[in-house]
């Protein structure tokens, strides 16, 4: 395997390229790890040191009290169910609908097909922001505003799910099919124990983009859950910043960002995989 | 209750139309329960709550810690997600009760204790047409200026003699300027901008806006407005004494006033609880005065909370509503026994006693319960008396009557130009200002 | 197909159907029927004709916002779009510590969204923020960043920058990967240079999804709403308000559902010809 420069060339100008490998690896550690330390060296800081001293590495006096402080007035942990509440049900109904609907649209192929395929196909024009508005009021009508089915449900209509899990199902040879019907084995067996099993794949690639995408949503359930009881902890911090000591806040963000940190740092490998096969980000 | 956030109000819960719930229990949701971040505040609220439960065993209470917003407010109000007893600022009313969003309170009222001594200020900011009453007061202070009196003394200026005139404010804001403090800070994100500009305004002799037959229109360019925004421009370029940071809200303000990076703003007797509780400030360096002066002008403005009834509520939800608005944050204010025993409270939790914010009553009902109060006082009364002594020498004017936050929203910006770009002219700002919220305040009307 | 199938086909796209029909369809229409209406959800809701767009049109603000979105979105193309294909190219070429890179280059877009922007709000600060205090050790500054009208776009595209770029760089990762080598020693031969074999074989090679990306982000980037919400609240002087802000701004604080539906719809049909063009992209490049 070669890239651009060729084996020989990299021999002639090994040193020059030893340097930029390492500005780059200090430039990369600066960029990505240097805001979480940061956040760390925050969160065990009293304020008046971060404000005072903002360029110290270690505060004089570290103050691990401020996590659990955090974690007890700003109700961080509480918050942080919520977001994984939310983001399981997310979760779910994403891979639910995108499942369901590719296999009846992919395998079970009924005649309408191809216009609800279309119909599903023709949303990804619009994404949806632009129609958040109505969203909202449609929210309101049904009566699910506040509770936490007001951002699962939407989140299942995401076409691109739809596509992807589709499109893995359309390369499924059709004679597994076949044989499971000759074998009699109806539309619900065939999914749930030929169809399921292999997609395995796509399945995860479509569970992590959801997981990520339903992580990150801020400004949907901000709209949508109002209680604040009930908000997820992106909605929440903001609030919270106006209120809180400075040195909690940061506790706050801290502890905030270590689950989807450490999730991503135990399965980096699949992670990065995955995006590179999406060819899509977020 | 004075421990209250002034913002800590409104919205959201869950179902306030509907609930009737356990057994032929009256169940209300109800705002103003202090965030988690005021654990003691929140404490004393819920402790409340189970007091008037456990009085009044037909009524259950859901109480909420949603802040009031600009922002969310009417969304959550018209969604039906508001709770049963809002708490909203004095901006608020006169709009909620042009679109009957909240309920006429006026029969209710009458059952009250001491109905008729309510000191017709207080009721002011919430009473509509045909003097019908829509809500009860909460807290209501008259904005001051707030000064770090450490900061003063530093800067060899008299910390009992605080600015009376804007000319002074600025003499003191360029002396106490330097690295990493500002002299003078003045809030500009939110809708705040708006509103302490027109605190200053008022204090220059002006009003925001005018009736024009039978319309309100904005009055911004008619002087006052552009002079107190000329005084501010002065104080950022010429004298440079407003620091580095122009964006803040009134959190923004308060912390970094607390952390002693402001030396002078404008604020209410009330952020004085949250400078020793939530930000950690020393209490003898608060200091506040009455609102500075200019030429001849004699004037401020009235802020607060007032306590309403969401208009979904049903008659049974809003008498019980009524009643608890009665005994949390009325009954403090004319029962010197309450009011003593809420001062002990509120000293052994050491939150602040004896604020100077202005009694609901007349002086019948008020003295006694002043008097009973004051016996429990734990904040450096002397540092208040700047501000108690000249306050009362001045008009208290209500915030503008016609479309307030759209007001406050458009002056943000104006107040944003001149004090983050150089060459902003002040009247051109008022002019676009004036010009983007005419529409808006004709269609509220 | 059989009855049978036929009955199952309907059951297991009930899901699909309720989902798309009731958070997606219905929305999209109800967003063009509303922008015709004046709805504040307390009065029934009325027909009022090019009401809402003229009401929009009126507003100092939409051309405002409309000229910051754009702004937006062209400092991210200046700024977001060339960052990645550097760092991407510099870390395929550089083998060792690729895992460790790729690590590091995606961790900021792991963090979630909400809080990357407060700590940037920090980062800001013009007096103990982290930029100010650090480049006053050279000796530079203090600049105001959030605070002027020049300077509060580009420092929230910035951010964005900082907290998006990962994602891209992992793609463009892929990308290179699959450049054939021999087109590379091709080149070689014929005595190209390293700078020239990256500009006529590596970047041709690259650009289908270069050109994905780009339609990508300027289609994200016509949306943008937390940044400026967050940081800035569309200030200085409005100068970050953008048109998702302004929708935001007319459905949920003034209650003008109505004015808030029609300026969606005329994003919607903006970003709906975006995506026509994204989606043709997609489909050419996926069967090639």
């Amino acid at each position: 395997m070669r890239g651009v420069i060729s084996d020989t060339e990299r021999r002639g100008m090994r040193r020059r390229l030893s340097t930029i490998q390492v500005l780059l690896i200090v430039a990369l550690l600066l960029e990505g790890a240097g805001p979480i330390y940061w956040l760390f060296k925050g969160a065990i800081s009293s304020t008046q040191e971060s404000l005072r001293d903002p360029l110290a590495l270690w505060p004089a006096e570290a103050r691990w009290s401020n996590l659990t402080e955090a974690w007890t007035t700003l109700e961080v942990g509480h918050y942080l169910t919520n977001t994984v509440v939310l983001v399981a049900g997310s979760w779910f109904t994403q891979l639910f609908v995108a499942a369901t609907g590719a296999y009846a649209l992919s395998i079970l192929r009924p005649s309408y097909g191809k216009y609800v395929y279309g119909a599903v196909l023709a949303t990804l024009f619009l994404p949806a922001t632009v129609s958040m508005v109505s969203l909202y009021l449609t929210v309101l009508d049904l009566g699910i505003a506040n509770t936490p089915l007001s951002v699962w449900l939407p989140a299942g209509a995401h076409a691109f799910n739809v596509l992807l899990v589709k499109q893995f199902f359309d390369g499924i040879p059709r004679e597994l099919f076949e044989a499971a019907r000759l074998d009699g084995a109806g539309a619900w067996r065939i999914f749930t124990s030929v169809v399921l099993p292999m997609s395995r794949p796509i399945l995860a690639v479509v569970s992590l983009l959801a997981v990520m995408n339903a992580w990150k949503d801020f400004l949907w359930p901000m709209i949508a859950i109002t209680d604040t009881e009930s908000q997820p902890l992106a909605v929440a911090l903001p609030r919270l910043a106006d209120t809180s000591d400075q040195a909690l806040l940061i506790a706050g963000m801290l502890i905030a960002i270590i689950p989807p940190v450490a999730v991503f740092l135990v399965f980096q490998r699949q992670i990065i995989r995955g995006i590179a096969f999406t060819g899509l980000k977020g | 209750m004075a421990g209250a956030l002034v913002l800590a109000a409104a919205t959201s819960g869950c179902s306030s139309g509907s609930a009737e719930g356990d057994l032929g229990k009256t169940t209300i949701t109800v705002a103003g329960m202090p965030a988690t971040t005021a654990a003691k505040t929140r404490k004393q609220f819920l402790d409340a709550v189970a007091a008037f439960e456990k009085a009044n065993p037909d009524i259950k209470l859901k109480p909420t810690d949603t802040q009031w917003d600009a922002r969310t407010f009417a969304t959550r109000l018209a969604g039906g997600n508001a709770e049963t007893v809002l708490t909203v600022p004095l901006t608020e009313p006169p709009g909620l009760i042009a679109r009957r969003q909240i309920a006429d309170l006026s029969a209710e009222i009458k059952t009250l204790p001491h109905a008729t001594d309510f000191d017709p200020r207080a009721l002011a900011p919430a009473t509509g047409a045909e003097g019908k009453v829509y809500g009860l007061p909460v807290t209501e202070y008259a904005l001051g200026l707030v000064y770090n009196r450490a900061l003063f003394a530093k800067a060899g200026l008299d910390p009992d003699k605080p600015p009376a005139t804007w000319d002074e404010v600025r003499a003191a804001a360029k002396k106490i300027a330097g690295p990493g403090v500002a002299g003078y800070t003045q809030m500009t994100v939110k809708n705040t901008g708006g509103w302490i500009l027109t605190a200053m305004t008022y204090s220059f002799g002006g009003q925001m806006e005018k009736k024009e037959g039978e319309q309100y229109v904005p009055s911004l360019l008619d002087g006052p407005a552009e002079q107190a925004l000329r005084h501010l421009a002065a104080m950022r370029w010429q004298d440079d004494s407003m620091g580095a940071n122009q964006l803040r809200t009134q959190q923004d303000a308060e912390r970094d006033f607390a952390a002693g990076k402001i030396g002078m703003m404008i604020g209410t007797v009330n952020s004085y609880t949250r400078y020793t509780t939530l930000y950690s400030g020393k209490p003898d360096d608060f200091g506040i005065a009455a609102l500075p002066q200019q030429a001849g002008a004699k004037a401020t403005l009235l802020g607060g909370l007032v306590a309403a009834v969401n208009a979904k509520a049903t008659p049974a939800q809003r008498a019980a509503a009524v009643k608890w608005i009665d005994y949390y944050y009325l009954k403090p204010n004319y029962d010197p026994a309450a009011a003593e025993q809420l001062a002990i409270a509120n000293a052994a939790d050491k939150l602040a006693v004896g604020l100077p914010t202005l009694p609901f009553y007349g002086t019948a009902v008020s003295g006694p319960v002043n008097a009973a109060i004051a016996k429990h006082s734990n904040i450096p009364v002397s540092n208040f008396t700047p501000y108690v002594k000249d306050t009362d020498k001045l008009e208290y004017l209500v915030e503008p009557p016609v479309a307030a936050q759209d007001l406050y929203g458009a002056l943000d910006t104006a107040v944003q130009a001149v004090l983050t770009r150089k060459d902003a002219d002040p009247r051109d700002e008022l002019t676009k200002a004036a010009a983007r919220v005419a529409p808006l305040l004709e269609k509220a009307q | 197909m059989t009855r049978r199938s036929g009955l199952a086909a309907a059951l297991f796209l009930i899901p699909t159907v309720l989902v798309f029909g009731l958070f997606s369809w219905w929305p999209i229409v109800r967003s063009v029927v509303l922008g015709f209406q004046r709805t504040n959800l307390v009065e029934a809701a009325a027909f009022t004709g090019l009401d809402n767009f003229r009401t929009l049109l009126a507003d100092p603000l939409l051309v405002t916002a409309a000229g910051n979105t754009l702004l937006f979105t062209g400092l991210a193309l200046i700024i977001g779009f060339p960052v990645p294909i550097v760092l991407a190219v510099l870390m395929s070429e550089l083998r060792r510590g690729s895992g460790l890179m790729r690590v590091l280059v995606y961790l900021p877009v792991v963090v979630p969204p909400v809080v990357a922007v407060l700590m940037w709000k920090w980062f800001y600060d013009p007096d103990s923020g982290l930029f100010n205090q650090l480049l006053g050790l050279v000796g530079l500054g203090p600049y105001p960043w959030l605070q002027s009208t020049g300077m509060a776009m580009p420092s929230l595209v910035l951010e964005a920058t900082w907290a998006g770029a990962g994602g891209a760089v992992l793609i463009y990762l892929a990308a290179l990967s699959s450049v054939p080598t021999e087109l590379y020693e091709a080149a070689e031969l014929d005595g190209a240079s390293v700078w020239r074999r990256l500009w006529h074989v590596t970047l041709p090679q690259l650009r289908p999804i270069l050109l994905i990306m780009l339609l990508l982000q300027v289609i994200n980037t016509f949306q943008v709403f937390t940044e400026p919400f967050v940081l800035t609240d569309g200030g200085p002087e409005d100068s970050t308000v953008t048109v998702l802000l302004l929708i935001y701004r007319y459905a949920f604080v003034n209650g003008d559902y109505g004015a808030a539906a029609a300026l969606s719809v005329s994003l919607a049909v903006v970003l709906a010809v975006l995506s026509a063009v994204y989606l043709r992209l997609t489909r050419t490049w996926g069967t090639k």
